[in-house]
């Protein structure tokens, strides 16, 4: 498996790639009744000690993968191993897995401390074992003392940490979540990221999580399998899925992208020489050689904007239709003369007044190498 | 509350406030409770008649009390009632957790079946009780309590299906998470169902048992249809009491049928509150917040 990390670090510590990954997805499909299967054909191999996000649309089958590993769904067809055996036929109170749950499922009957201890209750570990274990997993996730409360004299962020120590408690060796961060208020939901990535350093342990928001998906994980319509379209670290997406759904999903359609007109030594519709000829380095018609994006973060013409490989000339102000930057929507929009993201790195007038001319352009060209 | 002479008009919904709405409200329980409150006082009334006061005396419930077949009637109805309210809680909660739980052929014409017995008319359901038990030669004069079988068994056919229909009501709104998340910490299913499903669903059985108990212990239409000579239910007996003349006695025995009710009905929500504070009290006792939960 390649790593190539295009310079750009995430701060995490991946842990040690063991030959043996903890997960294994061979070939496995789920169909419910007729019609596209919900999950197609999927192959993942999951390293232990990775942060995994599982990340798509709705619908895309992410969460129906998830709970395949959990137990909850059998595949119509393929194999899981997890931790190196078979989970076929395995019911969920038997795998070596742990789920916290969108809703977070806190039973709202049970004490906080009752909550956690549940699962080792079931299972007959002793009651002194069991205090002390519950003890340290509340300690893990910060509720040392609310171990009396009841879930709704809880928030939901509080609740969404007796989940999370309700699982951790079972010591599982890899921990599923669905959604975690989706019923949390936006504030709270940036603070936990940090705190989740944190858990997972702590604990040692795989997370695999599901997602369908990107900047979750690449803010946590160690590494991103993007999905759609039940198919794994891209399995990469962050950095590369934005920056090397491989196909037009991932660079359009992953951020923000201009996607034009274009066809190659020459290829060779290195380089290609696009024809893109509205912007004319462009000639950009790019390995492989492919022919034919291509996408070709470019992420709005890219673009340059310029009042005189640029000393560049390319440029265009256009003028700004609409902009919108988000305080740390700005949009900028533009047409070009030929009549093609483009989106603009520039920093507002100058405290000084915004000077963008709709319909003003500007010129763009941007570097060759930051285009991307997508072929499927 | 205030010591302002003049107190603002009433609020568009401040409608306590309001003269009409007080004085429909009043209508409302002088209709409901009139009746029964002039029952009950006219059981302590010093006379044959239930005409006019004629001064306080206990004597009836004493005449009741020393009524030999009254109390055997009332024991004949406390037992059916609590066998068929154990029964139709078993089977009617069983039915709803099915109806909810899995899918199957027929789902929806089997549900539609199992409520038939609420709309079906009573009177139906005694003759058909009644033939149903001829035909297949139900035996009588068996000793006490087996000779209330016939009974039991068709206050349970009439009340099982309230008890589903509301611990079904209560089930919808299950988060079947609650369920997976058992099942994932290591809950086999049956412990599953009996450490989350079950107090999930404890409200709804309290509820039902309360309503299959009432219904047992007031009914008369089917009762009297199954019922033989020796087995006379409370209704029964105070109905052919009634034929003759209402007698203080009757209104004596009813206010301690009220006060039954009364009493379990009030004793059943004590404990479904304790429980529930219980619960919000934890283990430790330490909260600060006790009544979170009604």
């Amino acid at each position: 498996m390649t790593r190539g990390r295009h310079g750009i670090g995430n701060g995490t510590d991946r842990g040690a790639a063991s030959a043996q990954p903890i997960i294994e997805i061979r070939g496995v499909t789920k169909r419910f009744g007729a019609g596209e299967p919900a999950v197609d054909s999927v192959d993942l191999e999951i390293p232990e000690g990775e942060l995994f996000a599982l990340l798509g649309p709705s619908g895309c089958g992410k969460t129906t993968l998830l709970r395949m590993l959990a137990g909850f769904e059998t595949p119509t067809a393929g194999a899981i191993r997890i931790d190196g055996s078979d989970v076929a036929g395995m019911p969920p109170n038997r795998r070596p897995v742990n789920m916290v749950f969108q809703s977070y499922a806190v039973f709202p009957h049970m004490s906080v401390s009752d909550n956690v201890a549940y699962g080792l209750r079931v299972t007959g570990v002793p009651a002194a074992e069991r205090r002390e274990r519950v003890r340290e997993a509340l300690g893990l996730v910060r509720l040392d003392g609310l171990g009396a409360r009841k879930p709704d004299q809880l928030s939901g962020g509080q609740r969404q940490r007796v989940a999370l120590a309700r699982a951790l408690v079972k010591r599982p060796r890899v921990l599923l979540l669905d959604e975690p961060l989706s019923a949390l208020d936006a504030k709270l939901r940036e603070a936990m990221r940090l705190e989740l990535v944190n858990l997972r350093i702590a604990v040692g342990i795989t997370f695999v999580f599901v997602t369908h928001d990107q900047d979750e998906a690449l803010s946590m994980a160690d590494r991103i399998a993007v999905m759609e319509r039940g198919r794994v379209r891209q399995v990469a670290e962050p950095a590369t899925l934005y920056e090397y997406p491989n196909c037009r759904f991932v660079a359009d999903f992953i951020g923000k992208v201009n996607l034009f359609e274009g066809t190659v007109r020459a290829a060779g030594s290195g380089e290609l020489t696009l024809e893109v519709p509205g912007l004319g000829a462009l000639r950009i380095p790019h390995a492989e050689p492919v022919r034919g018609a291509v996408g070709v994006a470019v992420r709005p973060e890219k673009v340059r904007l310029s009042h005189t013409r640029p000393d560049a490989q390319f440029s265009f000339e256009a003028t700004v239709e609409d902009f919108a102000y988000y305080g740390s930057e700005t949009h900028l929507f533009l047409v070009t003369d030929k009549g093609l929009r483009l989106a603009a993201t520039v920093p507002n790195s100058d405290r000084g007044p915004i000077r963008i007038e709709r319909g003003a001319p500007r010129f763009v352009s941007w570097r060759p190498g930051d285009t991307l060209v997508l072929t499927e | 509350m205030s010591a302002t002479t003049r107190r603002p008009p009433p609020g568009p919904l401040e409608y306590g406030r309001r003269a009409w709405m007080r004085l429909t409200l009043l209508a409302t329980f002088v209709f409901l409770y009139a009746p029964i409150a002039t029952l009950v006082a006219f059981s302590f009334n010093d006379s044959r008649r239930n005409i006019v006061w004629r001064g306080f005396t206990l004597k009836y419930y004493e005449k009741a009390w020393n009524n030999d077949s009254l109390l055997e009637a009332f024991t004949n109805s406390l037992t059916i009632a609590f066998a068929s309210t154990l029964a139709s809680t078993v089977l009617g909660t069983l039915a709803a957790v099915a109806l909810w739980r899995f899918r199957f052929p027929f789902k929806g014409p089997h549900e539609a079946a199992m409520a038939l017995p609420i709309v079906i008319p009573e009177i139906c359901m005694g003759v058909a009780m009644l033939v149903f038990f001829a035909r297949i030669g139900w035996p009588t004069g068996l000793p006490w309590p087996l000779n209330l079988g016939a009974i039991t068994i068709a206050h349970i056919s009439f009340s099982f299906p309230f008890v589903a229909v509301v611990v079904r009501a209560r089930l919808a709104s299950f988060n079947r998470e609650l369920d997976e998340a058992a099942r994932d910490l290591g809950a086999s299913e049956w412990q599953a169902f009996r450490d989350v499903l079950v107090p999930w669903m404890s409200p709804g059985l309290v509820a039902g048992a309360l309503l299959a108990f009432t219904l047992s212990l007031d009914d008369f239409v089917i009762t009297f249809f199954t019922s033989g000579p020796d087995t006379v239910t409370f209704p029964v007996k105070v109905y052919s009491m009634v034929r003759f003349s209402v007698t203080p006695e009757v209104n004596a025995a009813s206010t301690i049928l009220i006060a039954i009710t009364l009493v379990i009905t009030s004793v059943a929500l004590w404990m479904q509150g304790r429980t529930a504070a219980r619960r919000a009290d934890g283990s430790g006792g330490v909260t600060e917040a006790g009544s979170a939960d009604g």
